[in-house]
């Protein structure tokens, strides 16, 4: 891992088109600004961690185990 | 193409739902069909045309939770949020939490049918990843 120190107002550039700002710092919460394409997402990493862990769960479903669902809902 | 649950499923390439990004865990699958329950049941299938054996389960979410609504920037759906709003569908992955199916009603999937793009994005209203489709049940006290 690349680590680098930053104050308040200094920022990073990745690659060329993405650029992350330390906004502000206040105890020990930093807030960033970060610019980049919309075609890249960006994600708080546990909350993008979560989401996979629950995707790859779900793929492990087959059509019997939802079966129960078709029968209930408000339709 | 063929299929582990479903066996041979007959698509058209027009039929294929373009994922750009994949969907988080799958992000190298950015190819999928939507299969409709023939049945007319609740649950829908994503299958990903280029793993036979990766498909998700899908359902309306306002069908299971009446006040479910998505708050996103247009942004944020990046190149699928460029077509007419009555051609997306908003669904969210059925999942399991070892209890029973959970619904991801943090990170819906929007599909533009029109299109034929989707993605998973995170719903900025705050709504639980792992919501419980379980009854809920009064646990027992135990007696003395």
């Amino acid at each position: 891992m690349l680590v680098l120190s930053r104050q308040r107002d200094e920022s990073i550039m990745i690659g060329d088109n993405i650029v992350i700002t330390v906004v502000d710092v206040r105890g020990d919460k930093v807030r960033l600004g970060i610019e980049a394409p919309t075609e890249i997402p960006v994600h708080r990493h546990e909350v993008y961690e979560a989401i996979q862990r629950d995707n790859t769960r779900a793929t492990r479903l087959q059509p019997k185990d939802v079966e129960g669902l078709n029968r209930r809902g408000q339709q | 193409m063929q299929t582990t649950r479903f066996g041979t499923v007959a698509a058209e390439a027009g039929d294929v739902i373009h994922f750009p990004l994949g969907l988080p865990g799958l992000e190298n699958l950015d190819r999928w069909l939507l299969l409709a329950d023939t049945a007319g049941g609740n649950v829908g299938w994503l299958q990903s045309v280029d793993c036979n054996d990766i498909a998700l389960a899908v359902v309306d979410p306002c069908r299971f939770v009446a006040d479910y609504a998505l708050h996103v920037g247009r942004e944020a759906l990046g190149p699928v949020g460029g077509g007419a709003a009555e051609d997306m569908r908003i669904l969210v992955v059925v999942s399991h939490d070892g209890e029973g199916l959970t619904l991801n009603l943090k990170a819906p999937l929007v599909v533009d049918l029109r299109r034929r793009m989707g993605c998973q994005i995170l719903n900025q209203a705050e709504w639980p990843l792992g919501y419980s489709l379980e009854e809920k049940r009064v646990p027992l006290r135990r007696c003395a």
